[in-house]
């Protein structure tokens, strides 16, 4: 008995501290996830290579949270237009029109070698993935913000340390996303959002990659993209959507 | 009393090490760009991102009337389009025995063109034409599991205009936004390999006519295709207005788990019954796949009625987590029991045991993009008699409407060796061969909405 009660004692914090943890990234998933209806948008993706000039890709994204079902498809640049990716069950598919093949891939990958994952446009999992070790208030410019720094509990999440700036109506402004060693991988800054029904999608994002950039004039330019989400809605979509089907029919 | 006291003190203990818990909110202060070990980002990174927060725009409410449609071609557009490619080659090496260098100059046109018309979003008619020079030779017995690369060269045979080629001829229907078909001369390819590819029954559709119905059902992604192709399956010509000339193929895919996983089966009067299974999943940022086939012939008295198994299993990994995949590959291993019967038009009655083994390497690269640069590499080896195919390219597109490649070929292995039996240059039949080529392009279209 007086084992059973140490045990309690000694595990009881770190459970509640786990449950509040989890709560509390649950509270932030759900002002960016759909799970009563579908939701479709237009994603614009500017991609700045410093030296390179910018390149553009325009998708349509297509999402059902229920079913962590969701579909992009490329429309822009013309060499492109007609690639999809559709996640079914665990896999992410990516269709290429021209050799009409579906192919495995992963949702951690850079989407059409931006500096955006395939994750960037999927429901937020924060709850599943991560577990809060720390937090802190902290001013962001204009916006007071709790810190929270994540550390992931699965294997195949996407960035296994990660450090989120959210204000007081659980919107995430900021994130930073580490390697297991600590090392910074990006920064993504989401000044605005745009209210759809009751939850909210970003007007912009602003990518920074840590890792990838240039020396010009004498000075490291990062790499950087800036996604623009335009056009969001709660309309049903028609099942086909989510189906292989469907790239195969749109397909140029 | 003791162990009590002891059990306050670890509770307390416990207590202090989530003390900066998620709902804890007094300042442990880090500062903005540190990372959780004590790294820090540049300056000029932090300043600029900080910046963007001092006046951002106030969170608004998406305006309601806006949506994108997922029927993207939802009204009359009708495309026109054109392609034409102009090349010079010469190729140059040794020949099979290597006792004198063969050189040849080749020149080819190709002129392809065509229309894409989408009346509204459940019906679209598309149409690909071809003419070529030299006109091709139509070979079905081209097609094999074994080498992707077999028509790599144009046949020099036959130097003269074709007729006009109908690449692709088709009309598209969804039914109710549940079922899609596809009517007409089409390109399919079904199989998990990308350098040896038995799983692949329908790559005779190219040149025939077929119906492809594809649905979803239940979560299962269901195609069912029928093709007629009297050349490929050898019909007689007394058959060929019998239904039982027509090929049917139907394919069953789903996910399960991590896995992904199909199953598809064909049959023909002429070649038999064919039968595919395949799992497929993504490790370590790795494409992983395993693939099974087995085939019968039609029954014929007094030949042997094996069942044939052939097995592939690959893995195809991008190296490099940037913008650039610095390496791109595809390494397959693949046993067949089909003897020398390499074509997918022929179905061979007798299983010639376990000892055909091949491995195949394919590589490309993007790390030379930024000078329109690109090379990729190939190798494919046959275990059982040792022969085998190198070939390394690169092709560099600076040059606004120009392509200029470099190719060489290195055939190996005794002179029955499969790969040297099937080597590319019909022509020469180079075992080292160098081919410098130079294709000049035009694209254009005009879409009319």
């Amino acid at each position: 008995m007086k084992t059973a009660f140490l045990i309690f004692l000694v595990l009881a914090p770190g459970v509640l501290f786990a449950q509040n943890s989890k709560n509390i990234l649950a509270k932030i998933d759900a002002q960016v996830t759909f799970m009563n209806s579908d939701y479709s948008a237009q994603v614009d993706i500017v991609q700045d290579k410093p030296d390179e000039g910018q390149s553009f890709t325009r998708v349509d994204l297509f999402r059902r949270d229920k079913d962590s079902e969701y579909l992009m498809l490329v429309l822009k640049p013309d060499s492109d237009k007609g690639k999809g990716y559709l996640k079914i069950g665990n896999n992410l598919w990516l269709y290429d029109p021209v050799a009409h093949r579906f192919t495995v891939t992963s949702a951690k990958d850079r989407f059409q070698n931006s500096n955006a994952r395939n994750s960037d446009f999927t429901r937020s999992s924060l709850a599943e993935d991560y577990r809060i070790v720390r937090s802190y208030p902290e001013k962001l410019g204009v916006f007071d913000t709790t810190v929270y720094e994540l550390e992931a509990i699965r294997d195949d999440v996407t960035f296994p340390r990660t450090k989120l700036w959210v204000t007081p109506d659980n919107l995430v402004r900021m994130t930073k996303d580490y390697s297991l060693s600590g090392q910074l991988l990006r920064i993504t800054a989401i000044p605005t959002y745009q209210r759809v029904g009751n939850r909210y999608v970003p007007v912009k994002m602003l990518i920074i990659d840590e890792l990838r950039g240039k020396m010009v004039d004498g000075r490291f330019e990062h790499e950087k993209t800036q996604i623009t989400i335009s056009k969001p809605s709660l309309a049903p979509l028609p099942d086909i959507v989510f189906t292989r089907t469907y790239l195969e029919k749109m397909a140029p | 009393m003791t162990r009590l006291f002891l059990a306050f003190l670890i509770f307390l203990t416990a207590v202090a090490s989530f003390g900066q818990s998620a709902a804890s909110t007094p300042g442990a202060g880090s500062a903005s760009g540190t990372s959780p070990s004590g790294g820090s980002s540049s300056a000029s990174t932090s300043s600029s991102i900080e910046g963007l927060f001092q006046d951002p725009a106030p969170d608004k409410t998406a305006p309601s009337n806006q949506r994108i449609n997922p029927n993207l071609y939802n009204g009359n557009t009708m495309t026109f389009f054109e392609n034409v490619n102009a090349s010079g080659y010469y190729v140059t090496g040794w020949d099979k025995y290597y006792q004198y260098p063969v050189g040849t100059p080749y020149n080819a046109i190709d002129f392809s063109f065509g229309s894409d018309v989408r009346v509204d979003p459940t019906i679209r008619a598309y149409a690909q034409f071809d003419i070529q020079y030299p006109s091709p030779i139509v070979n079905p017995n081209a097609t094999s599991a074994y080498n992707p690369y077999l028509n790599l060269l144009p046949a020099q045979g036959n130097l003269s205009f074709s007729n006009v080629i109908i690449q692709q001829m088709f009309l598209d229907y969804t039914l109710y936004n549940q079922v899609f078909f596809r009517l007409g001369r089409q390109t399919e390819v079904w199989g998990q390999g990308r350098i040896f590819n038995p799983g692949n029954f329908v790559n005779d559709i190219a040149d025939g006519v077929a119906v492809k119905m594809t649905t979803n059902l239940w979560g299962l992604n269901v195609t069912a295709i029928g093709i007629k192709n009297d050349g490929f399956y050898n019909v007689a010509s007394s058959d060929t207005a019998s239904a039982s000339s027509v090929a049917a193929a139907a394919k069953v895919e789903s996910s399960l788990g991590p896995l992904n996983w199909g199953v598809s089966g064909f049959y023909q009067r002429n070649l038999g019954y064919k039968a595919e299974g395949y799992v497929k999943t993504s490790a370590i940022g790795s494409d992983l796949f395993l693939e099974g086939v087995v085939e019968q012939a039609p029954f014929q008295a007094g030949l042997p009625d094996d069942w044939i198994p052939s097995a592939v299993s690959g893995l195809y990994h991008e190296f490099g987590d940037g913008t650039t995949k610095w390496l791109k590959l595809e390494a397959e291993y693949f046993f067949s029991g089909r003897g020398t019967s390499e074509s997918f038009s022929v179905t061979p009655t007798q299983f010639y045991g376990w000892n055909d083994q091949s491995v195949g390497l394919a590589m490309t690269s993007d790390a030379f993009n930024f000078m329109g640069t690109s090379p990729s590499f190939s190798w494919l080896h046959a275990l059982k008699d040792g022969s085998g195919q190198v070939i390394l390219g690169i092709t560099n597109t600076t040059i606004p409407h120009v392509a200029l490649s470099v190719v060489s070929v290195y055939i190996y292995g005794p002179d029955n060796g499969r790969y040297v039996l099937e080597n590319p240059d019909t022509t020469e039949y180079r075992r080292l061969s160098f081919t410098f080529k130079a294709t000049f392009n035009l694209s254009s279209q005009f879409t009319h909405s």
